[in-house]
Parts: structure tokens; sequence; C-alpha cells
């Protein structure tokens, strides 16, 4: 057996180049692959030397395999899973039950102080609705979260249990955490979700530029254009929830038609 | 990189190629590269390092699952098919035998037409 082990040397510059995924799955993988043909060719009588050469000349340079493993990121890549496609019709009910719950609270304000107040219930639905879709956005996109994706889906559960801390024993400074938290998670994972360009960006676009226009009225109050903006808001934050979930569910189709691309 | 057949050619059969392959028993990643060389006369010689991502992309759709063994002191990733990748086999089949199929109809007509 020679002394330079080329082997590693590649892997070490495959792991330089950081290909989407785990590494810690990826590189072992590839070492056994390229392990195992180099012992082949060992055993056919080449040098431990021309062995390495030859398995790395079929492999594929770490350039290429980088390559490749990025092109299974974003819009044609097969992730989809029957849960995530579930998640997009869930969400796409929950942005439907949000738009029409605070557009109706916005008409009959009244209501939302009565004691047997449909407000309530219909916006608890609609929240766990939109949850459970935005965890299957979440779960579609993990695979290719960077750094800050990572660290934000993290933030998002720990800014909740802060919210609900600060608001069940009345601690302010509990709850301004939990949220800031909460929307730095939030946008962090949308950013990673808007780069991976699975889901349609007019969609995020659209539920985005739905958030400020709904807290018009919510914030500053009034009627008027206050309130037809509030209206805008919450029909675009609606909408943008539901486009996101037909996003996730209508993958299935385009998951059949989706390769990966073998000249490299 | 050289192939034994034009890359696009390939390209949208390969998740079929890989799922068919593995449906006959579990298999690491080179067994199958060496599988689909040998079964295909070496014409689908394939960049064997692009095989990997097609194999992860599979698994993370629900098709294929994976466990890592251990085999010559090295950790071996081993894959075998879902029912999901089952059922997915079925209709891509379905859909490549339309697909020849119809390809077959159009280019038996014309001088290139092979003599029968």
């Amino acid at each position: 057996v020679g002394t330079a082990d080329l082997i590693a040397a590649y892997l070490d510059e495959l792991r330089a180049k950081r290909p989407a995924g785990d590494l810690d799955e990826i590189l072992p993988e590839i070492e056994d692959h390229l392990r195992s043909v180099a012992e082949a060719h060992l055993g056919l009588g080449l040098s431990w030397q021309d062995a390495q050469h030859h398995v790395l000349a079929t492999f594929g340079s770490a350039e290429d395999i980088r390559r490749a493993f990025a092109s299974t990121r974003g819009k044609g890549a097969a992730m989809s899973t029957p849960i995530t496609r579930s998640a997009g019709v869930i969400a796409m009910l929950g942005g439907v039950l949000l738009a029409a719950t605070l557009c109706l609270a916005a008409i009959r304000p009244w209501d939302l102080g009565a004691t047997t107040s449909w407000f309530g219930p219909l916006l608890a639905t609609a929240t766990i609705l939109v949850i459970a879709g935005l965890i299957g956005v979440h779960l579609r996109h993990r695979a290719v979260y960077s750094v800050a994706g990572g660290t934000g889906r993290w933030l998002v559960p720990a800014g909740v249990v802060l919210l609900i801390l600060g608001v069940a024993t009345w601690n302010p400074p509990s709850y301004f955490v939990g949220l800031g938290l909460l929307v730095l998670g939030l946008t962090l994972v949308a950013v990673e979700v808007w780069r991976a360009g699975v889901i349609d960006r007019r969609a995020l676009l659209l539920g985005a530029a739905g958030i400020p226009l709904a807290l018009v009225v919510p914030v500053l109050g009034g009627d008027g254009w206050m309130l037809l903006a509030s209206f805008a808001g919450f029909l675009a934050l609606g909408a943008g929830l539901g486009w996101v979930g037909y996003g996730l569910w209508q993958e299935q189709t385009s998951n059949d038609n989706s390769t990966t691309p073998v000249a490299v | 990189m050289i192939l034994g057949m034009r890359a696009d050619i390939l390209k949208g059969h390969l998740d079929l190629l890989l799922l068919t392959v593995v449906s006959e028993g579990s298999k690491h990643g080179y067994a199958i590269v060496e599988e689909l060389r040998e079964r295909s006369g070496e014409v689908f010689d394939l960049p064997e390092g692009t095989v990997y991502p097609a194999l992860h992309r599979l698994e993370r759709a629900g098709l294929l699952r994976s466990e890592w063994t251990t085999a010559s002191g090295r950790r071996r990733r081993v894959y075998s098919l879902t029912h999901d990748g089952r059922s997915a086999i079925v209709r891509r089949r379905r859909e490549w035998h339309e697909f020849s199929t119809a390809m077959a109809h159009v280019m038996e007509v014309g001088p290139w037409a092979q003599p029968t």
C-alpha cells in the first residue's frame, strides 16, 4: 500500500466544498465507495496509487459531486413526502379559515367580547391548521437548511415557549423576548424557504406583504381606509398561506418528473 | 465525464432505474452502480458519484430508506425500497411503457426504421 492517501485528500477537498446535505452522512458513504472500489482494483493487481487514481477518475471531481448534490436542492428536487403534501392541504385550509375569521372579526368587532363568541374557537382552529402547515414547510426544506435555517428552526419553538410563559405568568420580558425569538426564527426559516425556491416565491411575497397590512387596525385602530387595508392584509396573508400550502400539495406531480442530472 | 450513453437520454429515467435495482434487494451505492452497469451491458456507465445525490433525494422523497451497517471495518449505507417506492415503480414503469411504445410507433416509420 502506497503512502499517499489520495482518497483522504479527495474527501478533505469535498468536505471543504460543503456539498448540500449532511456531511456526516455523505462523506462516510463516499469513503466506503471509494475504498471498496480501490481495494477491488488492488485485488486485480493495480498498485494502491493507481487503484486510487482509477477510482477517483471514475467517481467525479469534488466540484462535480458538490454540483450534483446542489442540483437536488430547490425546485424539482423530489423531497416531498405524503406528510408534507398533507401539510399542504392543511395549510390551504388554515389560510382560508384564518383570512375568513379575521375578516369576520373586522366586520363584527362587537362579537369579539361576547361570551359565546365564535372568534376564539375559529381563530384557534385556524392557528392550529396554519402551524401544522408551517411544520410541513419546515419538513420539506429542512434538508437544505444552512446554519441560519438550522438556527431559526430552534429559535421558533424557544420563542413560542417563552411567549406562552410570558402570557401565563404575566411576565412582559419573557413575552417580548419570546416574541422576538419567534419573529427572528420565522424570518431565518423564511429566508431558507425563499432561497430553496421550492414554493412559488410570489406566495411567500403575498403572505409577507399581508402581515404589515393586517396589523393596521389591530395596532392603529380606526376604520375607513385602515379597515380596508387590514382587510386586504388578512386576505393577502390567508391567500399567501393557502398558496404555500398549494405549493406543498401539488409537488406530487412535479416530483414524478424530477431527475437528478447524471452529467456532471 | 464520459458516459456510455448520452447523459440527457438517461437523465429522465435515473429514478426508475435506481428504484428498480433496489427493489430486488437491499444494496449499497457501489453495488447499485455496478448492477446498473452490468445489467445494461455497460451502456449505463454512470459517473459513480452522481448516484448518491439521487439516492439521497429518493430517500428524502420517502421512496427509499437506508440504514448503516459495518463492512470491512467501515460504515456502509444500505438502501432498500419503501412501500411508497414500490408504488412509484409501478407507476413509473407504466409511464415508461407508454412512452417507449409511443416512441417505437413513431420511429418504426421511415428509412431509419430497423428492418424486421
